[in-house]
């Protein structure tokens, strides 16, 4: 029995890495991989069409100002996951409150990603309108569908966090999928909204 | 011999580059050259770079645990 205050050895054969956190390298290396070639696949288009043809001008103006907004919740949903990440061994509570937020700011950015898809569509941009249609709905959807993951991911966290059953290893490859999410729509509202 | 007349053909197949066709961007040398040559060497050197990143991390913690393990029972004699 270790003495109380005694400072804990390491354990002999520990990982270095923890499972699930080498298991999450391997998905965001693979997503990434995946969307830096959509989105070189995007640039690639843009550069070869004529000047003044890109995007076509048959197709709306895309909402920057509005997505911007929404973009401004997700990053605050992914500074709420980095608060709650440094919290949560010493304030629990406070933690379980950070990913509530977390859920909220994502799930806000969602909702207006729903309702500016469905407002594109009705002016007649869709995924076979363009090129450019393809690419938006392709990359925006495919972003949107990693961040329902991602959100459906962290409220598992959060009830297994409730409950005190959370693995740290666990949480940590939950907040690395989130990072990745978050740190990857700036990279995307700049290169497809910009 | 039907199956060395077949690997034949497919070798030929192979061998005409009219008839395999990369994509339309790669193919054309005069249109979007730069942008494809930045993607071209960005899309080479992400996943170095990661692999990369990811060594550099895994190397790093192994450091770590080291100096902990060689550094712990000092501590604990003081």
């Amino acid at each position: 029995m270790a003495e109380a205050g005694a400072i804990p050895r390491p354990i002999r054969g520990a990982p270095i890495i923890e499972s699930e956190v080498v298991a999450m390298v391997i998905v965001v290396f693979c997503e990434v991989m995946f969307f830096a070639g959509f989105l070189s696949g995007f640039s690639l288009i843009g550069a070869r069409a004529p000047a003044g043809w890109w995007p076509p001008p048959g197709d709306p103006a895309l909402p920057v100002a509005a997505t911007g907004g929404a973009s401004v919740a997700l990053l605050l949903s992914g500074v709420a996951v980095f608060l709650a990440g440094r919290r949560v061994a010493a304030d629990r509570a406070g933690a379980l409150r950070l990913l509530w937020g977390a859920v909220a700011f994502a799930s806000a950015f969602l909702t207006y990603q729903v309702y500016e898809f469905v407002r594109l569509v009705a002016v007649g941009f869709t995924m076979v309108s363009s090129a450019h249609g393809g690419f938006f709905y392709t990359i925006v959807g495919a972003h949107a569908l990693h961040a329902v993951i991602a959100v459906a991911v962290l409220s598992w966290a959060v009830r297994r966090l409730s409950e005190g059953a959370l693995r740290a290893p666990a949480f940590t490859a939950v907040r690395m999928y989130w990072y990745f999410v978050v740190g990857l729509w700036p990279v995307i509202y700049t290169m497809v909204y910009l | 011999m039907s199956r060395a007349l077949g690997l034949a053909a497919l070798a030929l197949l192979g061998s005409a580059p009219g008839v395999a066709r990369a994509c339309s961007t790669c193919m054309d040398p005069t249109e979007g050259s730069r942008t494809l040559l930045v993607v071209t060497i960005f899309l080479s050197l992400l996943p170095i770079g990661m692999l990369a990143g990811i060594g550099g991390y895994a190397w790093w913690r192994a450091e770590q645990m080291r100096r902990l393990a060689v550094a712990l029972p000092l501590l604990e004699r003081t």
